[in-house]
């Protein structure tokens, strides 16, 4: 390692590390002196940088406005169903593309590969307009199937590969036994890919965490929303209360920052993951 | 009951299995990504009004044309252009600058890793709210460094001038898109042996000369494709625009697809929504075309 090649001298290298360091600090520093403040340092300018005395008051009102307990739950109701069903049913359809042999697999392989050359803006409306004749609009479920719907493709495409690296003696002498297909899946093959579908959960529990289109469109009714719902209709307003909208985003961001902080090593693999291929 | 089930073949048994696996995620798949998909093609030759979705009738390429003569949309592509350009361009140099100044250890290097990589797992939403609160042209933070540095005289309106709009997004993209190629680069860079460096250093090749003939070509096939993939990327990322800016003011900060998002929401005209959505799926589609044929002979032809 030291033998590295070294085209920055070293103090030229600290400097620009701790640029980007600051960089990437400070907005989140920004937000969170800002959600700190009371409503009349807020507006000062030239800008105060730390707040003369730190208040909780943005985070109170926040909880106390509308049902923010209620928008909390919803987020996590979609996150948590959205990923639970997209870990069951991409675990059952890599399970079978991984490992049984049929006719018509080729063509099941290419509906699963070819979703990712699907024009996503062109569906929207279609798809909207399906769910108005169903009577479907403004409700959570229909949210979350249609997320889990999105994140199906990406799942198994992902766990495709768990699956083959899972060796076959175990299931087969589970099959031998006279333990069913089915039971197998859920008894052997699942808890042996756990560290896959464990990705597979959490990239899909952020990404309906993190959704606004399909939430912003489809959600109405002020018991429905999510916290990104909510947070849309604050910053819709024409006087915005910012120390509000800044404590609302660094609660709705905290899971995102949470399981990054956890975890980063499984988005850094997942991210890297196309340069091998 | 019990006693058909054995009679079944352990074939049919499995064709049984296969179809109970399958079935679900097909549905799924089928219903929510195939079916908008070809329903939205067909939308696009149709006069679909979201105050009537019931009736609809055919009308050729009228959606098209009235598309084409609209001068905000014709706006959203020349900002798509800049966007994609801008954004992925700095999005590069940044991220490759962060991942070289990563390979050597220091102490501390994995806190900070994680705290630079973080702005990668936030929505885009959120990350344009927060920037929209920094871009503030009245009391925002921004202004206070410029004018604290001598750089502007006065607060600068970011956000409510057409000229700086789409810019002002454009940092706050490249704020959460250079992990992308900070990741990319670490990860490629790994890939090349070490040996190579030590016959350089043999041959007493210098810091300089041992990154433009060894680091560069060995990683510059996986970086061109990486670059291309973030490019369809960014071109359909309409998220962090429309937290911050919604396209304003006056459409100057709307490309392609948070037009397509924000008139879906408003609901107006289904019809032409759905081909402009055809427009970019095309565009998006010669991209990932270009991509594929550079994986295939690049790839080929280095290794």
């Amino acid at each position: 390692m030291g033998k590295r090649r070294n085209i920055f001298p070293l103090a030229g290298r600290y400097v620009l590390l701790a640029l980007f360091f600051v960089f990437t600090v400070f907005p989140f520093l920004w937000l969170l002196l800002t959600s700190l403040k009371g409503s009349r340092e807020l507006y000062e300018f030239p800008v105060r940088y730390l707040p003369r005395e730190a208040t909780l008051s943005n985070y109170r009102e926040v909880i106390q406005m509308g049902d923010f307990g209620r928008y909390i739950c919803n987020s996590l109701t979609v996150a948590l169903a959205g990923a639970c069903l997209v870990v069951l049913i991409a675990g059952m359809s890599s399970y079978i593309l991984s490992r049984m042999e049929f006719k018509s697999k080729p063509a099941v392989f290419m509906i699963f590969m070819m979703t990712q050359m699907l024009p996503s803006a062109v569906g929207f409306a279609p798809l909207y307009i399906l769910m108005t004749r169903l009577g479907m609009v403004d409700r959570l479920s229909t949210v979350i199937l249609i997320l889990a719907g999105g994140q199906i493709p990406f799942g198994t495409i992902l766990l495709i590969g768990f699956m083959k690296g899972i060796p076959k003696a175990l299931e087969e002498s589970a099959l031998l036994d006279g333990c069913g297909r089915v039971k197998t899946f859920f008894l052997i093959v699942m808890p042996l890919a756990k560290a896959g579908l464990f990705s597979v959960f959490i990239f899909v529990f952020l990404a309906c965490w993190n959704d606004v289109y399909t939430s912003v469109l489809y959600i109405n009714a002020n018991a429905r929303k999510t916290l990104t719902v909510a947070i849309y209709s604050m910053i819709g307003k024409y006087d915005i209360n910012w120390g509000n909208v800044a404590a609302g985003t660094l609660i709705a961001m905290a899971p995102a920052i949470l399981l990054f902080s956890f975890m980063k090593e499984i988005f850094v693999e997942n991210i890297a993951g196309a340069v091998k291929e | 009951m019990h006693n058909k089930k054995i009679k079944l073949s352990k074939k049919a048994r499995d064709r049984w299995f296969i179809a109970l696996f399958l079935l679900p995620g097909l549905f799924m798949i089928l219903v929510m990504l195939y079916y908008p998909a070809v329903d939205g093609v067909v939308m696009a030759f149709q006069d679909v009004k979201a105050y009537n979705i019931f009736s609809r009738e055919f009308n050729g390429l009228e959606n098209f044309r009235r598309l084409f003569s609209n001068i905000t949309y014709l706006g959203t592509w020349k900002n798509t252009l800049v966007w994609v350009v801008g954004c992925v361009a700095l999005e590069f140099v940044l991220g490759f600058g962060i991942a070289l100044l990563l390979q050597k250890p220091f102490r501390g290097k994995k806190f900070y890793e994680c705290v630079v990589f973080m702005p990668w797992a936030l929505s885009g939403f959120m990350v344009g709210i927060m920037w929209k609160w920094m871009f503030n042209g009245s009391n925002g933070v921004i202004n206070d460094i410029l004018i604290r540095l001598g750089i502007v005289e006065q607060q600068v309106g970011f956000l409510s001038n057409p000229d700086y709009a789409l810019g002002s997004v454009m940092v706050a993209k490249v704020w959460t898109g250079m992990a992308f190629f900070a990741i990319i680069t670490m990860a490629a860079l790994k890939t090349i042996p070490q040996e190579m460096y030590e016959a350089a250093a043999i041959d007493g090749a210098g810091p300089l000369t041992k990154f433009f003939y060894i680091t560069l070509p060995s990683i510059r096939v996986i970086l061109l494709l990486m670059v291309l993939m973030r490019a369809v990327q960014t071109m359909n990322a309409p998220d962090l625009i429309f937290g911050m800016t919604q396209g304003g003011p006056a459409g100057s900060s709307h490309i392609a697809s948070s037009y397509i998002m924000t008139e879906v929401i408003k609901g107006n005209d289904y019809g032409m929504v759905s081909a402009a959505g055809v427009v970019l799926w095309l565009v998006t589609l010669v991209f990932t075309g270009i991509y594929l044929a550079c994986t295939n002979t690049l790839k080929g032809g280095d290794e």
